[in-house]
């Protein structure tokens, strides 16, 4: 089968797993409750955003230089009480910036140290031993998560509240005050998901259908080929 | 008499009222996979192991009373008291499947955020201890609902872009709207 545009795109994608193919949020459903409920505003995103990279990278790095070495039952609670004890730095940054948001995030942010990315990721065997990959993988992962997370908590802002990053937005007039509560979270994150996934094959299947214009092109010539030029150079085909 | 209706009211507070799942997302990927027999599994364990924590949590509420602990410093008392839980829990569960499942269901949002929100309102063993039950049954029932839809939704006709989890979050989101209005919250206008 003919599917040169379409393989080179799907090679293009594939170097960025987390990011764009295998979306922790949107493809896994990892870390759902801190987009879900606690993307209510773009600043209380970057303040979750924050901890989940100060609580993941760190912890992602360990597990991958110790998971092999420790025992199974133990690797869990180590990897939750590192993330949590690197929470700790986070939250006194965070409060000396965003004591009002920090404090209205409650139990968001303390809980960024049991996260199902953060587990997910450090129980990847494949990352064991190669920090570098772990840290490039992660590193997509929370780039993927973060890109949602603003989505979310641009919409939610927006629409719910009818600010951004705190400031009034003028021509918002009307507002969907049920956006900022954590089921208008969810419906927000389902259509997102599903218009995400339209777009995918949308783009897919127009490559594929590129491709298939491009195959019948190439049968074509090679079945008619341009007839040549006459041997005293007046064209034949004239 | 009176801690046994403590108990009972801060359980059915914590099952139905305040449940972790619908109200609050927390523990939510566990809904979109396994049968019903692991969820049953993750349910009990997670119970368990909530219950337990609450007894150990409460203790430690009341021996740093008096210290200003940061949100996440109290956090980090409480997933101590988690893994003593989890350590005191690895020689019963002796199964394979439950082995396996351990880990997942004590470190995840929905314990350590059940025991963050019994915290605060909770001044007895009892209340505390019903709110760590409570949260556990009602976090095992919402996973149950949850199930229940998602047999009923892999039965539908739905456009191909919100087949499997987006539809699942939509029904989540209006299960999760419902109970917020059965609660008799009243939507902002």
């Amino acid at each position: 089968m003919f599917l040169l545009k379409t393989r080179k795109h799907h090679n293009r994608v594939r170097r960025l797993p987390g990011l764009i193919t295998e979306n922790p949020v949107l493809a896994l459903g990892l870390a759902l409750p801190f987009v879900i409920a606690a993307s209510y505003s773009l600043r209380a995103a970057l303040c979750v955003f924050t901890g989940m990279v100060v609580a993941t990278l760190p912890t992602v790095l360990l597990a991958s230089l110790t998971g092999s070495r420790l025992p199974a039952f133990i690797r869990t609670p180590v990897y939750a009480l590192c993330a949590m004890a690197l929470l700790l730095p986070a939250e006194a940054l965070l409060t000396a910036h965003f004591p009002v948001i920090l404090d209205s995030l409650g139990v968001y942010f303390p809980v960024l140290a049991v996260n199902t990315l953060l587990m997910h990721l450090c129980e990847k065997e494949e990352l064991w031993g190669h920090p570098l990959a772990a840290l490039r993988r992660t590193g997509l992962a929370l780039a993927g998560f973060g890109a949602v997370m603003g989505i979310v908590a641009c919409v939610r802002e927006l629409f719910g509240a009818g600010t951004l990053w705190g400031m009034p937005v003028s021509w918002i007039s009307w507002r969907i005050d049920a956006l900022l509560f954590p089921f208008g979270g969810l419906i927000v994150i389902a259509f997102l998901a599903a218009g995400c996934r339209a777009i995918g094959r949308l783009l897919r299947g127009a490559l594929y259908q590129s491709d298939q214009r491009l195959q019948r092109d190439m049968l074509r010539d090679a079945a008619h080929p341009p007839r040549p030029d006459g041997v005293d150079g007046t064209p034949i085909s004239k | 008499m009176e801690a046994i209706f403590q108990f009972l009211f801060y359980a059915l507070t914590a099952a139905l009222l305040e449940n972790i799942f619908f109200t609050r997302a927390l523990g939510i990927r566990h809904a979109m996979f396994g049968s019903p027999r692991e969820i049953l599994s993750h349910g009990v364990i997670l119970t368990g192991i909530t219950f337990a924590s609450s007894f150990l949590c409460y203790g430690v509420r009341h021996l740093l009373a008096e210290q200003s602990l940061t949100p996440v410093l109290a956090a980090l008392c409480y997933l101590a008291c988690v893994t003593i839980v989890y350590l005191a829990f690895l020689p019963v569960c002796r199964r394979p499947d439950l082995r396996r499942m351990l880990p997942v269901s004590a470190f995840n949002c929905a314990v350590l955020g059940a025991l963050i929100l019994s915290s605060p309102g909770q001044d007895s063993l009892a209340a505390a201890a019903g709110f760590g039950l409570g949260s556990g049954v009602g976090y095992t029932l919402a996973l149950f609902l949850i199930k229940t839809g998602r047999q009923r939704l892999e039965l539908i006709t739905l456009p191909r872009a919100f087949k499997g989890m987006p539809i699942l979050l939509l029904y989540t989101g209006i299960v999760s709207l419902a109970i917020y209005g059965l609660i008799g919250h009243q939507l902002p206008t």
